[in-house]
């Protein structure tokens, strides 16, 4: 027998718990933290614009320090702590890359598996793929149309920067610029 | 102790959004300086541009340094 009386008590609890959110998120606090959102956006799109790899994957940091600061369950954290890991990481990767002479033979050994276009997913590029799915996974869960797209230009951004460190990676290797699947000379 | 009480620094939030509304930005970074910077955040800022370019910032790091203590950035 379905109990009836308690799911009608339940969703009298949610429809106050509705209720009493939606007077919450009409506060002048409330507006006034969604509306800076609309400027935080802003500033997004603005590193997107300066296709910088390093500036945008040390944004990255400080969002994921801010978040290690608002987590509220281990689950949170437990997705965070490899992020920041896996930036330190990146950040290796962006050095390297930047020395014709050691980045192939550090990637020489890379199986096929840990290349994508022909190009070694290395740290760098492996914290972006994680990174967009643990992105991916925020936009699944609640949130305002302004965190959203915060979260939805911080992923246009790691492409941009994904874009950007392929070109370094080609450079690296000695790869040109031919249209298709890791064509190298 | 908070530099501003709660009720300040929101009135500073609002006055920031007002100058955002009005185009004024350069005054509403202005006054985003001189809310203290969460302390999270100077570390984080630490972390990634480091020590030095922080201090040399308009920053108010007051909270930071009673969070961590005086000699945070030196450290």
């Amino acid at each position: 027998m379905a109990k009836t009386g308690l799911l009608f008590r339940l969703t009298a609890k949610l429809a106050d718990d509705w209720k009493s959110y939606q007077q919450k998120e009409t506060t002048p606090e409330a507006l006034t933290f969604q509306n800076g959102l609309k400027g935080t956006l802003g500033m997004y799109k603005e590193l997107a614009e300066a296709k910088d790899p390093e500036a945008i994957l040390k944004s990255e940091q400080i969002a994921l320090i801010q978040e290690k600061e608002f987590a509220n369950s281990a689950e949170m954290v437990n997705s965070i702590k490899p992020g920041l890991t896996q930036i330190e990481e990146a950040r290796q990767s962006l050095e390297l890359v930047h020395d014709s002479e050691t980045y192939p033979k550090v990637t020489a050994a890379f199986s096929d598996k840990r290349k994508q276009g022909g190009l070694p997913l290395d740290g760098f590029r492996e914290f972006i793929k994680s990174h967009q799915a643990r992105l991916t996974n925020r936009l699944k869960s609640e949130g305002s149309h302004e965190e959203k797209n915060i979260l939805r230009q911080r992923k246009a951004n790691l492409k941009v920067a994904n874009e950007a460190y392929t070109k370094l990676q080609k450079k690296a290797l000695g790869i040109g610029n031919v249209k298709g699947k890791g064509i190298t000379r | 102790m908070a530099k501003y009480t709660r009720e300040e620094e929101f009135e500073i939030l609002q006055k920031i959004r007002r100058l955002d509304a009005e185009g004024k930005h350069d005054e509403a970074y202005e006054l985003r300086y001189k809310l203290p910077l969460p302390p999270h955040l100077a570390m984080a800022l630490k972390e990634t541009v480091g020590a030095e370019e922080l201090k040399n910032s308009k920053f108010d790091l007051s909270e930071a340094n009673e969070a961590y203590g005086k000699d945070w950035l030196t450290l």
